[in-house]
């Protein structure tokens, strides 16, 4: 069964007088373990639908299922939670917490989730060690890279345990070599371990790496290939 | 972590949060001193007013009390044998007590009489300890010996002033052209205060006059002893009996009313003079261990001897219970005044260190940080922040109050403004633990408070709009 | 410019703007608290009885005995009160004496006056006491049958109170609200029927503490012994003829009214006067001294001394004093904490602006304008702070001014032991008003410095570099 499922979603900003659409009647599914690139021109919707895969926004129209869950079941502080426990997020920037460690901020996550001390230190130092960053569990983000930065976002969010990690616009910081170095653990992690990642990017060497390419148009799906 | 997260956010901006810590310090240490002063001053008043004034209990014949007319005794001996076996119990003392008109050959003043065996009452009064000049009834003499306080001694005129040898000796040393100018006032004497005072305006340059008359004449003053005063009063078959009295001991308390009013003569020499029956007294004043325990034992004597009013401090004076209480409010409000206008302060604070951290913030809540951490954590920062002060700001106090707690801190310009009701001007100051466990709560409830309108605003942020970077 | 800027971050300006209004708000209120209690002091003690300026014989402010009077020019008052300013003069001999009532003694002080001069000095006539609650209610009504439980036991924690006028009495029932039947009952049986002394009378007035104590009414007798001139004891009887309540507590205790002529021959003193007491339509310090200065120079001649009560009555002035400079204490501690306030929002403002700051420089800004723009968005938040302190503190005063908070239970019979009236009085507008305003400019333009420094210290390249 599809890990994602988007059924007929549209997405309507009624801002006083100007009605903007940002997606139209969109619908598509994606399994577990695929790497998926959603593209498309700056306004065609792609950091919208990204928004409410990730549960951060809600449909005007249709819905979405994340696992056995349809996302408008849920409500306030147990949405927050699902999020929590489900689903993984990178950003463009400021993915950590200046005045935690790496360690602390791969930490911080789980003792959200309520896991306890030893564990968490254990799985911290774990989830480092796979983005190759394990001697650096007790620097802070000032003393890392910006490359190093996104890597430690993404133990972290490796942490957590979601059934799939979404990634805005993770490269558009980064100078060449970091974004490939990126991009090339976040592949190895995605074939050896089977994560499941979505990104949304005008990046293309994401592009070149993805499995799955969705390109959006004025809030519509263009083209939805494999290659 | 958390916990850890929130300390680590305060000191992200050392100067903005040092501010802050400074503010609430200072404010504190300000307010807490405010505090310990009322309280050392109040807590004297109590301790000074039991220990010279009321003592722990007081026994009457009840009619006693409506008028305090001179025939409504009672019999000293039943209940003098109740109290030596009374647990709790330090001293006690039977006394007389009659008003009466005291006349010496300069002046007439009005006094209350207190007729006391002097071993008992050194067990119960802090009297005995006090006196400036002389001694307490001690010793056999043909004229009664009568004990004053200085207050009354100076409106009594039983004052002389002298400038000794000494005296000028010191006051030379302290302004050599004082010295040379009263040389020819040395070893005279002065009948009144005023009489020294023209005499020194004659030969002092206006300057010194000016700076220095008040204490050369209080310096030079001396009181006489052996001095004789009549005293007048009324017998309990009415009449106005006057007998005479040799002054051959001075107090002084720091409650110049006090001092006015009240004189010690021997309780033999009062039944005497004033024709009363020895075996009775006006009143039994009692010591204890301690303020609680008093309350406790006039209850059960008043049970053991239901004829006679019992009454505890309180129950004399609920006044200086009062004080206490009044104090200790007044000083926290002083605290909560404070503690508000530094709220204002730390709200700014905080809500600027919210703001700044927006994204932080947003970014937080989409990966899954729920409302109530978002709260909570806002919320440990803001304490954290006040706390750190209040903590500073109680070192700094408790420091300060140490210091002077030994000393005494000195109003020594307003001392007769003070003494006129009852308030020694050398104050120590004082803090319990109980006033500094509220401090600590009311410190926390500031933080608190201060964080609610920072930490809404955090929850009003929209996690997808924080993380927009277009 | 500065007020675009103020707008900009509403919530910093109206947080730093409610800090200074609670502090001017506080501060007015407080001080005008202090200010009219120290008022309602001197006005009841000094007008009531002391009288602002004394004409005395040299050595009676140290020895206020019958020795030190001095002989009564008749025409002294006359010339005293055509100095401007003086409002009355009244002439008294003082005395110590031994009043006793059946089986109780106590010391009064015995007031010879003239009865038409005291009226215009402090008005006694006010405080006649027309209701006194008897003691024994049984005794004097044998209707207690009529009263509720509650309201005897009103009655009882009143008894011997005297009251001037029947709506004070009233009062003694606010907790608990009686019918006007019973009300009326008990005015009739507490009606006094007492009057001031007059110039001829043979009679005293005695103060109502004083009354309560020796148990005595009007139309009783009242026994005195005192000293008189030159050791003469002196003693006699004089019926009570009125009861006054004197607002002081400890003057209620022990006041004794008699014509000046009797006081003079019980004491052997004839035609000798204790001292003058004049009192004044304004009392502020300047005035007083202007008049003293007046009052002393028509004496010159009689080799009086003229005296202020602040020269003769240290207590009193150091009781003030003391209460003042703390006051004023508490105050600097709320400004300074106000302050820090303050200061650190500044910092944080300055901090965010640099880059602003920066390029306005670089633009061609002079840099002080640039501070003076910083300097007077400050002073806008501040005067709009002070005037909101003032809007809502002025009404208050005001109203608290003509209607003193009174106070009721223990904390009254709290300050009546101490000697002082019940009441929380406060002072009208006056100059402490603007210092506080003052205070505040003063304290916003010491904040300033920093920014201002800051500003002219502008390096411009650095404060564009984000």
């Amino acid at each position: 069964m599809a890990i994602i499922e988007v059924v007929n979603v549209d997405k309507i900003y009624n801002d006083s007088e100007v009605k903007v659409t940002a997606l139209s009647n969109i619908n598509l599914t994606i399994e577990k373990g695929e790497f998926t690139a959603i593209v498309g021109p700056s306004g065609s919707g792609k950091t919208t639908l990204l928004n409410l895969l990730g549960g951060l926004d809600s449909p005007t129209n249709g819905k979405i299922r994340v696992g056995d869950v349809w996302l408008n079941e849920l409500k306030g502080s147990k949405l927050i939670d699902f999020r929590l426990r489900n689903i993984g997020f990178v950003f463009q920037s400021y993915n950590l917490i200046p005045v935690l460690t790496a360690g602390e901020n791969v930490e911080l996550i789980m003792q959200l989730q309520g896991v306890p001390a030893k564990l968490r230190k254990q799985v911290a130092a774990d989830m480092l060690g796979k983005v190759g960053l394990a001697d650096r569990f007790a620097s802070r983000p000032a003393k890392l890279s910006g490359g190093q930065q996104q890597r430690v976002a993404v133990a972290r969010a490796l942490a957590s345990k979601p059934q799939f990690i979404l990634a805005d616009e993770p490269t558009a910081n980064l100078d060449g070599k970091s974004a490939e170095n990126l991009l090339q653990i976040m592949e190895h992690l995605n074939q050896t371990e089977g994560v499941t990642f979505i990104f949304s990017t005008h990046d293309q060497r994401v592009v070149n790496r993805a499995r799955r390419v969705i390109l959006l148009e004025d809030g519509k799906v263009k083209s939805d290939t494999l290659q | 972590m958390l916990v850890s997260l929130s300390w680590r956010n305060v000191w992200r901006n050392p100067t903005r949060s040092m501010v802050v810590v400074v503010a609430v310090a200072l404010g504190l240490w300000g307010g807490v001193t405010a505090m310990a002063l009322i309280n050392g001053w109040v807590k004297q008043r109590i301790a000074d007013s039991i220990q010279n004034e009321i003592s722990h209990i007081q026994i009457h014949n009840p009619d006693f009390l409506l008028n305090e007319e001179v025939d409504k005794t009672f019999n000293f001996d039943s209940v003098a044998a109740t109290l030596d076996s009374t647990k709790g119990v330090i001293g006690f003392s039977g006394r007389l007590k009659v008003f009466a008109m005291a006349q010496t050959d300069r002046a007439n003043s009005g006094l209350v009489v207190l007729g006391v065996k002097p071993t008992s009452e050194r067990s119960i009064s802090g009297i005995p300890n006090k006196l400036i000049l002389g001694s307490f009834l001690e010793g056999d003499f043909k004229t009664p010996s009568i004990v004053l306080g200085k207050k009354a001694a100076e409106e009594l005129k039983l004052v002389n002033y002298e400038l000794t040898d000494s005296i000028a000796q010191k006051l030379s040393a302290m302004e050599p052209r004082l010295g040379e100018q009263i040389q020819t006032l040395v070893g005279r004497r002065y009948r009144t205060r005023s009489n020294l005072i023209n005499a020194l305006k004659a030969e002092l340059e206006p300057a010194l006059f000016n700076h220095y008359s008040e204490t050369i004449t209080d310096s030079c003053a001396s009181f006489r002893l052996n001095g004789p005063v009549v005293l007048t009063f009324q017998t309990p078959y009415g009449e106005l009996h006057s007998a005479m009295f040799r002054v051959r001991g001075i107090y002084r308390t720091s409650n110049t009313a006090f001092d006015a009013r009240m004189a010690y003569v021997n309780f033999d020499n009062l039944a005497l003079a004033a024709n009363i029956n020895p075996s009775q007294v006006h009143e039994v004043a009692i010591l204890c261990n301690g303020n609680t325990d008093a309350v406790n034992v006039a209850k059960t004597l008043s049970a053991t001897h239901q004829n006679l009013k019992v009454r505890s401090w309180d129950e004399i004076s609920p006044e200086i219970a009062l004080y206490a209480a009044f104090g200790d409010f007044m000083g926290m409000i002083y605290v909560v005044i404070i503690l508000f206008a530094l709220a204002f302060g730390i709200i700014n604070t905080m809500m600027m260190s919210v703001l700044e951290r927006y994204r932080e913030f947003g970014m937080l809540m989409a990966i899954g940080m729920n409302r109530l951490r978002v709260f909570s954590m806002i919320m440990m920062e803001s304490v954290f922040l006040t706390l750190t002060g209040g903590v500073a700001g109680i070192v700094l106090s408790t420091g300060f109050i140490k210091i002077f707690a030994r000393t005494g801190i000195d109003f020594g310009m307003w001392a007769e403004g003070f003494e006129a009701i009852g308030y020694s001007s050398v104050v120590y100051p004082e803090i319990t633990t109980s006033n500094y466990v509220l401090i600590t709560v009311l410190v926390v409830a500031t933080g608190i408070l201060a964080s609610l309108w920072p930490a809404r605003r955090a929850l009003k942020l929209n996690p997808m709009q924080a993380l927009r970077v277009e | 410019m500065a007020q675009r800027n103020l707008w900009r971050n509403k919530r910093r300006t109206a947080i730093t703007i409610s800090s200074i209004f609670f502090a001017v708000l506080f501060a007015v209120v407080m001080r005008s608290f202090q200010l009219g209690s120290y008022s309602l002091m001197i006005r009841n003690a000094i007008e009531q009885y002391y009288g602002y300026i004394r004409v005395q014989h040299p050595d009676f402010a140290d020895d206020p005995s019958l020795e030190n009077t001095f002989e009564f020019d008749g025409s002294l008052p006359e010339k005293i009160s055509k100095v401007p300013n003086v409002k009355a003069v009244t002439a008294r001999l003082e005395t110590f004496a031994l009043a006793s009532s059946v089986n109780i003694t106590k010391g009064v002080l015995v007031l010879g006056i003239n009865p038409e001069a005291e009226k215009q000095f402090s008005n006694p006539e006010q405080f006649i006491v027309r209701y006194t609650i008897p003691k024994m209610l049984a005794d004097s009504s044998g209707m207690e049958h009529i009263f509720t439980d509650e309201v005897k036991r009103i009655l009882g924690a009143h008894a011997g109170e005297s009251f001037t006028d029947s709506a004070k009495l009233a009062r003694i029932f606010d907790d608990q609200p009686v019918d006007a039947v019973q009300l009326n009952q008990i005015l009739n049986m507490s009606r006094v029927n007492g009057r001031f002394i007059t110039s001829n009378d043979s009679g005293v007035v005695i103060s109502s503490r004083l009354a309560n104590f020796l148990n005595i009414q009007v139309g009783d007798s009242l026994v005195m012994l005192s000293q008189g001139y030159q050791g003469a004891s002196a003693a006699g009887i004089y019926p009570v003829v009125g009861i006054v309540r004197i607002p002081n507590p400890e003057l209620d205790n022990r006041m004794v009214y008699m014509p000046l002529q009797v006081a003079q021959s019980v004491s052997n003193a004839h035609n000798l006067l204790s001292y003058m007491a004049v009192n004044l339509y304004d009392a502020s310090d300047e005035a007083l001294m202007v008049t003293t200065d007046s009052v002393r120079k028509v004496l010159a001649h009689t080799g009086l001394d003229v005296k202020t009560w602040q020269d003769l009555n240290r207590v009193l002035v150091q009781q003030i004093e003391s209460d003042n400079q703390s006051g004023k204490a508490f105050l600097f501690l709320l400004y300074f904490v106000v302050f820090f306030g303050i200061f650190g929002t500044v910092i944080m403002m300055v901090h965010e602006r640099m880059h602003e700051f920066g390029v306005l420089v670089a633009v061609g800004m002079q840099k002080i304008k640039l501070a003076i723009t910083v300097l007077l968005e400050m002073l806008i938040m501040a005067l709009i702070g002070v005037a909101l302190g003032y809007l809502v503190g002025l009404p208050i005063i005001h109203y608290y001014h003509v209607h003193p908070i009174r106070l009721t239970g223990e904390m009254a019979k709290m300050m009546m032991d101490m000697g002082f009236e019940p009441l929380m009085p406060m002072a009208p507008f006056d100059a402490y008003v603007i210092w506080q305003g003052v205070s505040v400019v003063f304290m916003v333009l010491l904040v300033c410095i920093y920014p201002t420094r800051k500003i002219l210290k502008l390096n411009t390249v650095t404060a564009i570099k984000r």
